[in-house]
């Protein structure tokens, strides 16, 4: 009540001396710290909310009262105020800062609305902020620049899409990616990746359903908008950038092979034959045979001969022989991962005029891969945005990308193909890691045969069974994909009257990729002719090889029609009252075809021409056929009503509703409808915080309310029966899971409450005289979430997709944006972005758990009521002699306790030395991690000399490292050169580090091989050195003709990684790319880069 | 506001024109309600039903069909395959024995072995990873039910052309074959099962293996009526011509008369008899007794009418219901869809290896083993090592048996019973009740057939006892690979316990470096198995159910 009467009182005298004042006319410009104008920069006198905007020269006249101070405010500006005193011509330069509150958003609101009066979280990067990433991706350029969200890049295969989880996990089937619009429409057909980094001014982005409601039933991952560069008025001007990288992966865990071996030898340290004690000599289809372990396995219950694979269990065999006589020890890492290089030019020309302004901008990308430099990976854009006011209230904005990406790598070797690959979510196949990780250290890579050619299976009887050579896979196969995505956007406004404004956009984002991979003829390699070993796609009768030949395409269209209705109590009603409206109608139409096309050809010709017309497979009855021919549709579409109301500069609500309709949901019928509300006050704006206002100047507090959603699969409600071919009779077959004709949108619910800060700590001092906070806590809840759930298998059906789940998450954001040391020369400013979330399943229909398949084979993954999302389940090694077992009776009697002894941490046997791990399985905990803070520190000196430093810290999250597992198999992880004190002997004991592969309680081997155990599930927290640029203005420091800018920038990326974790990037994750639950597994995925780069900068 | 009128008359325009959008279906696959509704839907579906939901869907973790994971347990079971390299699907686990006993005295004991393994691994969790060897049969099986039952209640809804009542009956002879096949598919392997016999019939009712049998015999006798019903002609041949793929009407398959078909039936009947019963033949001994077993044994009425089942089962000649790959476009691949095709190549480099205990049944001289196996290279794996690998397509001996052959198009594989099968089933059948030369006929007619090139065993003077070992020498290397080997050593009593008269003796292995050739082995497997987890967590058993874990072991 008393908060009313000041506001009353303010009212009145607001009015009063509004009424009273003289004024007079002031013109000016309004301008850049570069002397360009701003156009659109909105000009008030301090105390009245009317004003007026710059032309497009950024020229402006207002009428003014006596000594008026000016408000200028622009997008992306720091909001400045200026004395006019006496003046009648003034000339105004900003500067630009990003966080201010004086930031204007559309993202989330519809309307251009400036932060200060947003009821939702709205976070912006501007493109000064976005780091050159070797790759030149947008979406490598934003990793820790978004608070609260979690963006990584799981693999460091070129051109792979990255992981983007914003707010939660608050689907199954759906994934976590976000919707992406492009200026104000949906990009669906084109990834992110492919967009040119150099044509974005600006991405905003919103996290969560509360901000994210507006865009119904497609807003619930959250929302990535970017914004295109604008050409400004003015003489052209021109920018061109090039820069050059060398790029190697990452190995933080000094993953290796094993350097010494518990093989059988004889005096000279010869590995030998078991049965004629001859050193072994490799065989000619590059194989050994006789092969064996020093001891055979002699315990009781339990005996295998030394020369078979469990002759590792025996307790009498160490790791402790240097390769060091006939059998050398390769390094395969060396071997396989070499430096790769990446190349990046861009260009770009930008102007206008009064009416119409342009950018136009080229760009190439080209990365040579490390792997085995077996082809590269190359994108190249071309960007044009064109606006112009055609009538008075008549603007026409078309902008364009074309962009063409061409990928050389092999399949296996990170070549793009196969199913769903058009789609974008799909890593390219580097199946050939997990072949070269799982060769026994003792056979050479690079090996030839007696004919030149490479070894693909180089196995020794017992050992090395999953081998495979990468250096084959390049000798026998090929890939090209080449990717053409068009995205044309097209935006009309026409301010019809004061009041009334109408928009319409229409966005077309078309996709057309070809892939083909050939698998070259390897009838003439003597290792696949003797080992029936080759590599193939569809071909797996023969090694005559095959082509196969992805096509997809992916058309998508967008049409937003809307109203704007605006009104202004004071100006228009003559109202005392300082309330201005926004209303917001708008038609939202999706239209999505999506086509993939699976053509191959088998039994290649040994010499070229290879192509589908000289195919031919002598063992088959046909050789060509087609493999898949799909075609998905998609159309969705809804209304939107929003209402926004602002009381001033003290708050405002804003409340409305979406209702969708979609051909994947609903039974075609039934739209479902997604209110939302949100409300803002800012109680700095009040007289009663004059006292405050000098330290604490702005004070914003901020809630809101929505409800988004994710759309089912485009046929998940369709009931069909699997289509498919007998000879050549069509067939019939029930499907698995079966579809759910009744299946309704996934609705996620949230609220979210926030501050925005602005606090003066020091004012005019030169060290931390300002922090800009902006904190969110959100919490949402989902419902209706679709997965299969099982079904009783007698039902003739293992499942069904339902409505099934219930989930939940919540979760902490901010950002702390600050100048640490400002003087006349030199600036250090800190930003700060901070996030934390977790996420649960509450419940699941019918109660029985989910069961998740793993794309890293055995790890095992279950979605369980009232457990966290993406839990990992396995068995546990114990860690006393008292372990008990989950109904509370102990695993070992107490008369036994002698025959264990701890060894670093874990019970082991003495006997069998191997550790015990339970028969019973454990959730071994949320991979997902704790929370996610990025540093990053810019430092200038005089415009001159640059230099910014970003750390990325991710703590608590874990990784299950499959990877080494899968190495423990033969005992080829360098874990086994580590020795251990069991029964009081020091050794490299190699049943020590195999029974975390083999064991399990009551089974030495068997039910445990590669099962899930603690023993893998690693702490993956690291801190890494994201970024660190260095950049050198010449014109800045001399004088030089004709040049704007004359850059030079060093770039490290990645080239520190801070981490426990034992595998080689804790950062990596082998689940499908953007996975709800499959994001904690490090299975044989390629670790990230680390880059080292020198660019050139110049503009004129 | 009214000259903005276009713009809510465009808007409802929009959103009426949009509604129409919506219903995109799925314009990939095919639905009952669009496609079911004539004669060649049906039969795409009575066919997909059976060759994909039955043999093919949920089996891709090893091989690709249910002829290498189902039939892989049998073969791995039935000691006819090993592998000890991967873990995949419990396939190095799921067969070894409880201990075997070498030459020189040294015992060898598996504290895992197949009874704890394979109980330790049916949980859906272990399902997910790939690790419950008992869920896929069940799968297989009561998704084949399910089609048949679907197609079933289908058929009275379709316009069949011709001679309709025909058409119709062929296609339900089709369905109740196959569900008898299915049923006795459970009720052979699994201690109890469940009765689903219409579409979308839920049941929580369990019952006992013998009554699911009951049915598979119920069903295989509605299918031998409808089939003397019919007299075979042409309406009959094009509706059956289209059930079974073109690519597996060649050699033993093809289009079977009705009288074929009822022979068929005959030999399964005769089948579920047999192997549902112990016939112990334990370290020779005819009248060895077993305890302990889920099973009775065999008595001479059981006999009799295996006798006068095989008797009109299925003769030389006869078409019967075969799998071949097809190089697109088939329910398996030449190159892992069979047991036969994952034992096929160097063995170094195969999924399963040819167990010693296969090749020690060929008697010396028989023109089998020399045109299919080599010992080129030895695989090193304990128990399962081996000197033998298969060779593709054999040496090329005419008219001698090829095990394996990875050229698509070449392997027949049999799905349900064979001439051997059935003259092998005569050939006990008369041993057991004494017609010892007769029985030793069938099993020369079967060696003959084959191409074993070896003298003659009948009116030689052989005992029971010895007439015996050469039927099991025969059935273990003439059925290789047809899904029956591990059901042949469980009624002969080898896979119980040494303590409850069970047992297999004189057994060769070749571990290390020496070759053992009397090796006695306990394998002590659970007769049948437990309802996987899959079924009894989602669907518990109601009261009055039968026991889902086998009370036996």
């Amino acid at each position: 009540m008393r908060n009313l009467r000041h506001l009353t009182g303010w009212l009145c005298m607001l009015f009063t001396v509004a009424a009273a004042a003289q004024t007079k006319p002031i013109s000016g410009r309004i301008t850049d710290i570069t002397g360009t104008p701003i156009p659109n920069a909105s000009i008030r006198t301090k105390g009245a909310s009317a004003g007026t905007s710059a032309d497009m020269t950024g020229s402006f006249h207002l009428n003014v009262g006596k000594n008026a101070v000016l408000i200028v405010s622009a997008i992306g500006y720091e909001t400045k105020e200026v004395k006019a005193g006496s003046l009648d011509i003034i000339d105004i330069q900003m500067s630009t800062d990003s966080k201010s509150l004086s930031e204007v958003v559309v993202t989330g609101t519809g309307t251009a609305t400036s932060r200060k009066k947003l009821g939702i979280s709205v976070e912006t990067v501007t493109a000064d902020k976005l780091p050159a990433a070797p790759t030149a991706s947008i979406d490598q350029a934003l990793i820790g620049k978004i608070p609260g969200a979690q963006i990584s890049a799981t693999s460091g295969n070129p051109g792979d899409p990255i992981n983007i989880l914003l707010r939660g996990i608050n689907t199954v089937q759906g994934g976590t990616k976000p919707l992406i619009l492009m200026d104000g429409v949906e990009v669906k057909a084109a990834d992110i990746s492919s967009l040119d980094l150099s044509s974005i001014e600006r991405v905003e982005t919103v996290q969560g359903a509360a901000s994210a409601s507006i865009y119904g039933a497609q807003g619930a991952n959250g929302v990535i908008q970017l914004f295109t560069r604008k050409g400004r008025q003015g003489k052209a001007s021109i920018n061109f950038s090039s820069s050059y990288a060398a790029n190697s992966y990452i190995n933080s865990g000094n993953v290796h092979k094993a350097r010494l071996h518990p093989y059988l030898t004889d005096a000279n340290n010869n590995i030998i034959d078991y049965a004629s004690g001859q050193p072994l000599t490799l065989l000619d289809d590059g194989t050994l045979t006789g092969i064996s372990y020093q001891f055979a396995d002699n315990v009781a219950g339990d005996q295998h001969a030394a020369n078979s694979r469990y002759g590792i269990l025996s307790p009498d065999n160490i790791n402790n022989k240097p390769y060091n006589a006939n059998l050398k020890y390769y390094d395969h890492f060396k071997q396989v991962f070499k430096t790769g290089y990446s190349f990046n030019n861009s260009l770009n020309i930008s102007g206008g005029n009064e009416k119409t302004d342009y950018f136009v901008g080229a760009s190439n990308s080209h990365t040579i891969s490390p792997i085995l430099k077996n082809g590269y990976f190359e994108r190249s854009n071309l960007t044009a945005n064109v606006g112009a006011e055609v009538l008075k209230g008549l603007k026409l904005r078309s902008v364009t990308q074309l962009i063409y990406t061409r990928n050389t790598m092999a399949p296996g070797l990170g070549g793009g193909g196969d199913y769903w690959y058009g789609k974008g979510q799909r890593s390219g196949n580097v199946g050939a890691v997990y072949g070269f990780l799982n060769t026994s250290p003792f056979f050479d890579l690079t090996h030839q045969d007696a004919d030149g050619n490479y070894i693909y299976y180089p196995y020794a009887d017992f050992l090395s069974v999953n081998a495979g050579n990468p250096y084959y896979v390049k000798q026998y196969s090929n890939g090209l994909d080449n990717k053409i995505d068009i995205i044309q956007n097209f935006d009309a406004s026409y301010k019809v009257n004061h009041f009334v404004e109408l928009d319409a956009k229409y966005g077309v984002n078309y996709r057309t990729e070809n892939s083909r991979w050939t698998y070259f003829n390897q009838s003439e390699n003597i290792n696949s002719n003797s080992t029936q070993s080759w590599i193939y796609y569809n071909n797996n009768n023969d090694n005559l090889g095959e082509i196969t030949d992805f096509r997809y395409s992916n058309m998508f269209q967008n049409i937003l029609g809307s109203l704007f209705f605006r009104t202004d109590f004071q100006k228009d009603f003559k109202s005392r009252l300082p309330i201005t409206t926004s209303t917001q109608v708008s038609f939202d139409y999706r239209k999505q075809k999506y086509t993939e096309y699976i053509t191959y050809g088998m039994g290649v010709p040994l010499k070229p021409p290879i192509n589908m017309t000289t195919v031919g497979d002598p063992n088959l009855t046909s050789s060509v056929g087609v493999n898949r021919d799909y075609i998905e549709p998609f159309v969705t579409y809804g209304y939107l009503v929003n209402q926004k109301i602002d009381f001033g500069d003290y708050g405002g609500v804003t409340g409305g509703f979406r209702s969708d309709w979609s051909s994947a949901f609903g039974g075609g019928h039934t739209p479902f409808t997604f209110p939302h509300a949100d409300a803002y006050i800012l109680p700095s704006s009040f007289d009663f915080w004059e006292k405050l206002s000098d330290f604490l100047p702005t004070f914003k507090l901020r809630g809101a309310y929505g409800k988004a959603g994710i759309q089912p699969g485009p046929f998940d409600r369709y009931p069909t029966l699997d289509p498919g071919i007998l000879g050549s009779n069509p067939i019939f077959t029930n499907p698995n899971p079966s579809q759910n004709p009744n299946l309704q949108v996934e609705v996620s619910r949230e609220w979210e409450t926030g501050a925005d800060i602005t606090l003066n700590t020091n004012k005019n001092g030169a060290w931390f005289n300002g922090i800009n906070l902006s904190a969110t806590y959100w919490n949402r809840k989902s419902s209706n979430v679709i997965y299969t759930v099982a079904t009783a298998l007698s039902t003739g059906t293992p499942g069904q997709l339902t409505n099934a789940i219930d989930m939940s998450s919540k979760g902490f954001q901010f950002s702390i944006d600050m100048p640490v040391f400002k003087s006349r020369d030199f600036s250090w400013q800190l930003t700060t972005n901070f996030g934390h979330q977790t996420s649960m399943v509450d419940k699941i229909a019918g109660k029985a758990d989910i069961i998740l398949g793993s794309a890293a084979g055995s790890t095992s993954l279950v979605l369980r009521a009232g457990q966290k999302v993406g839990q990992i389940y396995g068995y546990k090694a114990f860690t006393s002699l008292d372990q008990r077992k989950l109904d509370g009776t102990p695993y070992i009697d107490k008369a036994d306790y002698d025959k264990y002894e701890m060894v670093n941490g874990k019970v082991v046997e003495k006997d069998t030395r191997a550790i015990m791990f339970t028969n019973e399985t454990y959730a071994l905990g949320d991979p997902n991690p704790k929370f996610n803070i990025s540093f990053i520190n810019s430092f200038d000196y005089k415009g001159m000399l640059t230099l910014s430093v970003q750390f990325d810290w991710l703590h608590g999250s874990h990784l299950y490292n499959q990877t080494k597992e899968w190495m423990y198999r033969d005992g080829i992880s360098g874990d086994f050169e580590k020795p251990v004190t069991i029964g009081g002997t020091r050794a490299a004991y190699t049943a020590y580090w195999a029974s975390a592969y083999y064991g399990l309680w009551g089974s030495s081997h068997g039910p445990g091989n590669n099962a899930t155990k603690d023993f893998f599930y690693e702490d993956a927290s690291f801190v890494r050195l994201r970024n660190v640029a260095l950049a050198f203005d010449l014109t800045k420091a001399f004088k030089i003709k004709y040049f704007n800018k004359l850059q030079l920038v060093l770039t490290g990326r990645n080239i520190a990684t801070f981490t426990k974790y034992s595998g080689y990037d804790p950062e990596v994750s082998s689940g499908t790319v953007n996975s709800a639950w499959d994001r904690g597994v490090d299975h044989s995925t390629l670790p990230n880069q680390k880059s080292y780069q020198v660019g050139l900068n110049v503009g004129l | 506001m009214k000259k903005h009128i276009w713009i809510y008359i465009v808007c409802a325009a929009m959103l009426g024109a949009c509604k129409k959008e919506l219903n995109v279906g799925n314009p990939n696959s095919p639905s009952i309600a669009t496609n079911v509704t004539d004669e060649s839907g049906i039969i795409s579906l009575a066919t997909g039903g059976i060759y994909i939901n039955g043999f093919n869907k949920g089996d891709g973790w090893l091989g690709n069909s249910y002829f290498s994971l189902p039939y892989g347990y049998s073969e791995l079971l039935g000691d006819m395959v090993g592998n000890l390299g991967a873990s995949n699907q419990l396939i190095s686990q799921v067969n070894v024995p409880y201990f075997y006993i070498l030459d020189d005295g040294t015992k060898v004991t598996n504290s895992s072995f197949n009874q704890t393994t394979l109980r330790l691994n049916n949980t859906r969790a272990q399902t997910g990873a790939g690790y419950n060897p008992t869920y896929y049969q069940w799968l297989n099986m009561y998704a084949m039910i399910y089609s048949c039952n679907q197609v079933l209640s289908l058929i009275p809804t379709i316009k069949l052309s011709g001679d309709s009542t025909t058409k119709a009956n062929t296609l339900k002879a089709w369905c109740y074959w196959w569900k008898g096949y299915a049923y006795a598919s459970i009720g052979t392997l699994y201690y109890s099962g469940l009765i689903i016999n219409t579409v979308d019939e839920k049941s929580n009712h369990y019952v006992i293996k013998d009554s699911i049998l009951e049915q598979s015999n119920n069903y295989f006798n509605q299918a031998a009526a409808i089939l003397s019903s019919i007299n075979g002609g042409s309406d009959y041949t094009s509706v059956l011509g289209a059930l079974i793929p073109a690519f597996c009407q060649v050699g033993n398959g093809g289009v079977l008369t009705p009288q074929m078909w009822i022979r068929n039936i005959n030999t399964m009947l005769a089948r579920n008899i047999l192997l549902n019963k112990l016939a112990p033949f334990v370290n020779g001994d005819p009248a060895a007794t077993i305890q302990g077993a889920s099973i009775s044994p065999m008595t001479a009425a059981d006999w009799q009418s295996v006798l006068t089942l095989a008797g009109n089962g299925i003769q030389n000649g006869d078409y019967v219901f075969t799998g071949r790959a097809s190089s697109a476009s088939g329910f398996f691949t030449a190159s892992g869809g069979t047991v036969s095709a994952l034992a096929t190549g160097p063995n170094g480099s195969t999924t399963f290896k040819v167990s010693e205990r296969f090749i020690q049944y060929f008697k010396s001289g028989d023109a089998r083993k020399d045109n299919n196996f080599n010992t080129k290279t030895k695989y090193n794996a304990d128990f399962v090592s081996t000197r033998y690998s298969m060779i593709s397509g054999g040496n090329g001996a005419s008219g001698v048996y090829v095990y394996g052959d990875k050229t698509p198009g070449n392997y027949e594989l049999f799905i349900a019973g064979s001439y051997e099968e059935n003259a092998l089933m005569l050939a006990e059948a008369n041993i057991q009740l004494g017609n010892t030369d007769v029985g030793l006929g069938y099993v020369d007619a079967v060696r003959a057939y084959q191409g074993a090139g070896i003298a003659a065993v009948a009116a030689t003077g052989l005992n029971k006892s010895a007439a015996l070992q050469e039927l099991v020498s025969e059935r273990r290397v003439a059925l290789a690979f047809r899904g029956l080997s591990y059901y042949d050593i469980r009624r002969w009593g080898w896979t119980y316990d040494i303590a409850k008269g069970g047992g297999s003796y004189h057994n060769i292995t070749s571990i290390g470096s020496t070759l053992n050739t009397n090796v006695t082995i306990n394998y002590n497997f659970i007769d049948y198995w437990d309802i996987p987890a899959d079924e009894t967590d989602l669907n518990p058993p109601g009261t009055g159910s039968a026991p889902v874990k086998n009370p036996n072991f």
